[in-house]
């Protein structure tokens, strides 16, 4: 960001060059007349030797109320900006990039290191910028000698304490204090004192700790870390202890992160006091590939970037995207990549008679698969998609099987009977963003921290912003804000909505009330009942209205989304009792003890996890990081992944296995290339072709028959029982094996 | 803090120095001077001064345990949180009163005092299971009492003797020869700072200013022997090696002693010898010319 | 490349497509003589014989039978004889006289199989690898 700047002075030319035209419209605004405002626009007209900037990273001023725009000027520029920005936020808008270390957009103000000073005309001393409001009229100068010698001094006063060990850190070549002292700070230093040195924490297995690195005398001023734990993450473990030069940060007794976001504060943190325990010391990051792709793991779809060196995937990163993870994601997301390299199925294998596998080449492979599967009958033929699936294989495989006459193709997780026919009765209705707006909550049978950590950090902030209320019915659960427990079963439920519960008041007197169903609910018998309960707290409580759909149900997979919108349901709830022919398309949590034993299952996937044990033959996939993907996430958002790394062995890509099966088996799909299924695709739901982007679901439940079925009052279970171990690549990765065996043990 | 003065506020020395044209070089000299103590004696506190009268450091964690600016916690037997504890009967009504001069939804603002409470009900230190229960009171994560608890070096987060001698080493007291009494302190009680003597009666800490200057050197006795009802906080000041040793007897025989300067020539923060200045009745301010309007 | 430019006599050109003709036997006969040396150097005792080696020269010889442009065949003469001085110069190791030209071009593919003449160049490529 430093550099940034420094690279927009550079390109400053010296001398106005006339080629800048001015078109001054004559106005009759009466405020105009007035003295200041005059003077503010002859201020205007005698700047005009400036070359024009844009916004730092794309910055826009959305006015909430156009009345209370105000005027500053920046280094010369006039600029409207609305009442109650910062100093600091002014800049950006104008495009000067201010150096800041504690101040972050999405956490508190703490205005404690003093690198952002800007000089402020009239005002004696340069302001701390990102804690100083602006005023009308401001005039706001970032480069004169005085802020430059403010931010100088204060440089010298952050390194003082700083250890000059930058070769031997993991931040190196992406730390704020490397850049900015570059850029700001000056090239020599006057401390010839003894550095301090504190000793380090363990806060786990996640996040490294160098706590030297964070020790700067009197401007406690990391506290960035601080202040994400305790406002987005919602723990309260890491605090500010002792004084003065003593002062450093700690959890005071031994205690780990307890936090299912607690990666993050590797990215928040500006120095390298706290990195990626995982991946310490393994690489450089200018010797990174980046690529911007998305997170399977649940079904937010967190936007990341992968970067891997070779054919490795070194670590994963978030991505900026408001309406999904603004910039966080869970650990999980984070640190799942060291799974995508073991337990790797790399040849096609084939089960011998001894019951061992034997790796063979795909053209037998995918014989004997198809030898099989034109011998079993057509209703005995099943495939299941896994929760990893990206649509185009999922409708590879369903095109597939319906040509050779079964219809029994559907998503793990979605249940026996799922509805797929309503895109409202399945999707986010409200969207993740959307959230935000609410004040009133109803979870039903979810737990957004384990199912969904990204929405959960979501709900934690409207109930940290707007006080929202929350309540939450299924098996006690710790989610990290204010909540009543109402209950763990549909009996709540059902009190609920004859309104004898003191929570339906709260409902109906809400303004944006949202109930949230969690999608574990789909595996109950009762489904269908637990739904319609739903819709009918809904039409009491005003849920829907034309203007705010606050009904959503919240995914557990991937895949779900978009295997429902393609139409992944199955004829009969009991197929795979009299099934012959199994095909497992990534599908490890399916429940096969039903299967007969003469059944015959393929698999096929990247890992070598729960569906490899009942397979007979394999055929080895590429995982998300090596293929191009479309993905629907729960707010109904379609994303892709890119292929980030090489695949791994002989693997090969998911549709294109099946494609090539199909040309063995004799029915040969009619597409070749990813282009050609996502024409197929624009057939059966367009709205998968339509990248990053939301489309909401256009008819609402009122449509839905009338369902008279009784519910059953057995409580709600849990969806989710270790967060970090939910899929093949998570249940394959020793960090995730640690998180879960230190975290989790109480 | 509740401290029992006796002296008058001698801040008022301080004034005195700093005024005039003067004043930023001395009032930084001043700071840089303090900046300087406090870096070597928290920097140090480990290498220079106790590894010099005792080179070989026995065991690391012993040392750590007697360290007042640890910003850690260290389980021990008399100090880990499963340890119970709550305030006493008699407190319990004190920790009604104090929150009762905060709003309902404040409570936070009564760590401080009820910190001090417990820490006076607990002989003079804090256990991370006080701390605990100060914050399940006041109804706050634990973190923010410890980061108090370690901001304050009022509190103590390790075991302190039943009388807690205090030596300020602030740049008046450490001119005037504080150095030699906490010598002289240690020197008597056989102990290393911050260490209790093994009948537990004492504990020799330092301290920064507490405005005395104009009786420096200075100690200040913590008098924990009798719980928070009989807690006293009393300064001893213009004290001698001499004079301190004759103070820690009488302390360890229960005798009462007069707080304040030790200095039987002065009165109270007088000079010694009776006032030499500002003898005749002062002035009265100049008026305007009366008459001559 | 300077040492193998010297090392390479260049012949004039050929007049006509006899005196071409009449050199590519002579290659030929060198190429044949030079044999048992390459044998010695590659130690190709065990994998091949000497007669194979001669139906090898002789099959490369005839890849380009139907050349008749006397210029394109000197530069194929050429050609063969840098190749020919590569091999006896040991600027070439086992792995590469093996794979060239005992094993051939089509060696090294597993998967050769008859029944492949009938699939979409889909499946072609799917056997072969995952990027196509």
């Amino acid at each position: 960001m430093g550099l940034g700047l420094l690279a927009s002075r550079a390109m400053r030319p010296l001398k106005y060059s006339n080629s800048r035209v001015f078109i001054r419209s004559i106005v009759s605004k009466p405020e105009l007349q007035s003295p200041e405002a005059s003077s503010a626009a002859a201020a205007t007209a005698l700047e005009p030797d400036l070359p024009p900037r844009s916004p730092v990273g794309g910055a826009r001023v959305h006015f909430p109320n156009p009345e209370d725009a105000i005027e500053v000027f920046v280094d010369g520029y006039p600029l409207k900006i609305p009442k109650g920005f910062t100093v600091l936020q002014a800049c950006e808008v104008a495009g000067v990039d201010i150096p800041r270390f504690c101040y972050h957009s999405r956490l508190s103000i703490a205005g404690n290191c003093r690198m952002c000073l800007v000089e402020v005309e009239k005002s004696p001393k340069p302001v701390a910028s990102c804690a100083m409001p602006a005023l009308p009229g401001m005039k706001i100068k970032t480069d004169t000698p005085l802020a430059k010698k403010a931010r100088e001094g204060v440089m010298e006063f952050l390194l003082m304490n700083h250890p000059l060990d930058c070769p031997i850190c993991d931040q190196g070549g992406e730390c704020d204090l490397q850049d900015q002292s570059m850029a700001f700070g000056s090239d020599r230093g006057r401390f010839t004192e003894m550095k301090r040195s504190v000793v380090d924490k363990n806060l786990g297995p996640l996040v490294k700790t160098v706590m030297t690195r964070s020790s700067v005398p009197h401007n406690f001023w990391l506290n960035r870390c601080v202040r994400f734990a305790t406002e987005v993450a919602g723990v309260q473990d890491l605090g500010m202890l002792g004084r003065g030069s003593g002062e450093e940060i700690g959890t005071y007794v031994e205690k780990l992160m307890t936090s299912e976001l607690s990666g993050n504060v590797i990215d928040i943190c500006p120095v390298g006091a706290l990195t990626s325990k995982p991946f310490a010391f393994k690489a450089r990051n200018w010797e990174l590939k980046g690529t911007e792709t998305i997170d399977v793991t649940d079904a937010v779809g967190s936007n990341i970037r992968i970067d891997s060196r070779g054919p490795e995937v070194m670590r994963i990163l978030p991505r900026l995207n408001e309406d999904i993870n603004e910039e966080w994601i869970s650990d999980k997301t984070r640190f799942c990549y060291d799974g995508l390299k073991r337990q790797r199925l790399n040849d096609p294998m084939i089960r011998g008679v001894d019951g061992r596998f034997k790796a063979v080449n795909w053209r037998d492979a995918l014989a004997v698969v198809a030898e099989v599967m034109l011998q079993a009958k057509p209703e005995e033929i099943v495939g299941i998609a896994g929760r990893l699936s990206d649509a185009e294989s999922m409708m590879a495989l369903k095109d597939f099987l319906n040509r050779m006459g079964s219809n029994n193709v559907w998503c793990e997780g979605t249940g026996a009977q799922p509805n797929a026919d309503l895109r409202s009765g399945y999707i986010m209705n409200t969207s993740i963003s959307g959230l935000e707006k609410a004040d009133c909550f109803l979870l039903v049978g979810t737990q957004p921290r384990v199912e969904a950590a990204m929405v959960n950090a979501r709900i934690r902030k409207t109930v940290r912003a707007n006080n929202a209320k929350v309540g939450y019915i299924g098996p006690a659960t710790d989610l990290n804000y204010d909540h009543q427990h109402l209950g763990t079963g549909p009996k709540t439920l059902l009190e609920i909505a004859e309104g004898r519960h003191p929570f339906f008041s709260a409902i109906s007197n809400a303004k944006n009330p949202v109930i949230i169903v969690g999608a574990g609910l789909f595996e109950r018998k009762d489904k269908d009942a637990i739904f319609s309960t739903v819709e009918a707290i809904a039409k009491k409580g005003n849920v829907i209205r034309p203007d705010w759909n606050g009904l959503n149900v919240l995914l557990l997979n991937a895949a779900q989304a978009a295997a429902l919108d393609l139409g992944l349901v199955p004829e009969s709830s009991n197929s795979i009792e009299s099934a012959k022919f199994v095909y497992l398309m990534g599908a490890d949590d399916v429940d096969l003890e039903k299967l007969p034993n003469d059944a015959f299952v393929v698999y096929q996937g990247h890992h070598g996890d729960h569906g490899v044990y009942r397979a007979n033959v394999i055929l080895p996939a590429s995982a998300f990081s090596e293929k191009e993907g479309t993905y629907e996430n729960t707010e109904g958002c379609t994303q892709q992944t890119l292929p980030a790394v090489p695949t791994v062995g002989d693997a090969r890509d998911d549709w294109k296995i099946i494609r090539a099966l199909s040309e063995v088996a004799g029915m040969r799909l009619p597409y070749d290339t990813i282009g050609g299924i996502r024409s197929r695709i624009r057939t059966v739901a367009p709205n998968l072709l339509h990248v990053d982007e939301r489309e909401p679901a256009t008819l609402g439940p009122s449509l839905k028959p009338e369902i008279k079925s009784e519910m059953d009052l057995t409580p709600f279970g849990s969806a989710v029982e270790n967060f970090y171990m939910t899929d093949s690549i998570t249940r394959a990765s020793k960090t995730m094996a640690q998180c879960s065996a230190m975290l989790l043990k109480k | 803090m509740r401290a029992v003065r006796s002296t008058h506020p001698a801040n008022l020395f301080l004034p005195r120095v700093v005024c005039g044209r003067g004043t930023k070089s001395v009032a930084s000299l001043l700071l840089s001077l303090e900046l300087v103590e406090n870096a070597s004696s928290s920097r140090g506190q480990a290498s220079s001064r106790d590894s010099s009268s005792n080179p070989s450091i026995s065991s690391g964690i012993s040392i750590f345990l007697h360290c007042p600016e640890l910003c850690k916690h260290l389980d021990s037997p008399d100090n880990n949180p499963d340890l119970p504890w709550k305030f006493s009967d008699t407190n319990k009504e004190k920790v009604k009163e104090i929150l009762s001069h905060y709003p309902s939804n404040y409570k936070q603002s009564a760590v401080i005092p009820l910190l001090d409470l417990a820490q006076q009900q607990h002989g003079g230190w804090l256990p991370v299971s006080a701390m605990n229960e100060v914050a399940k009171i006041i109804e706050v994560a634990p973190i923010r009492v410890y980061e108090v608890a370690t901001f304050y070096s009022m509190f103590n987060r390790s075991k302190v003797g039943k009388y807690h001698l205090l030596v300020c080493g602030t740049t008046p007291c450490m001119v005037r020869g504080s150095r030699e009494i906490e010598d002289a302190l240690l020197k008597h009680l056989g102990v290393k700072r911050n260490e209790v003597t093994k009948d537990g009666l004492f504990s020799v800490g330092e301290m920064e200013c507490m405005g005395c200057c104009v009786n420096a050197p200075m100690i200040t006795v913590a008098d924990y022997s009798n719980g928070s009802e009989g807690y006293t906080y009393n300064y001893y000041e213009d004290v001698t090696p001499k004079r301190v040793i004759e103070i820690v007897e009488m302390l360890r025989r229960g005798e009462k002693l007069p707080p304040g300067t030790q200095n039987p020539k002065r009165i109270k923060s007088g000079p010694e010898g009776g006032n030499t200045t500002l003898l005749s009745e002062p002035k009265p301010p100049p008026c305007r010319d009366l008459d001559a309007c | 490349m300077s040492f193998t430019l010297r090392a390479v006599k260049v012949p004039p050109n050929s007049v006509n497509l006899e005196e071409a003709r009449s050199r590519v036997f002579e290659i030929f006969k060198t190429a044949c003589r030079s044999i048992p040396s390459i044998m010695e150097i590659y130690n190709l005792d065990d994998i091949v014989s000497k007669s194979q080696l001669r139906s090898i020269i002789a099959s490369e010889i005839r890849k380009n039978a139907n050349v008749t442009n006397p210029k394109v065949i000197d530069m194929l003469l050429f050609k063969g004889t840098e190749e020919l001085n590569n091999i006896l110069e040991h600027a070439k190791q086992r792995h590469h006289v093996i794979g060239q030209y005992v094993l051939g071009p089509q060696g090294l593919v597993q998967d050769l199989d008859p029944k492949d003449q009938g699939l979409s160049s889909f499946l072609k490529n799917f056997y072969k690898s995952n990027y196509f």
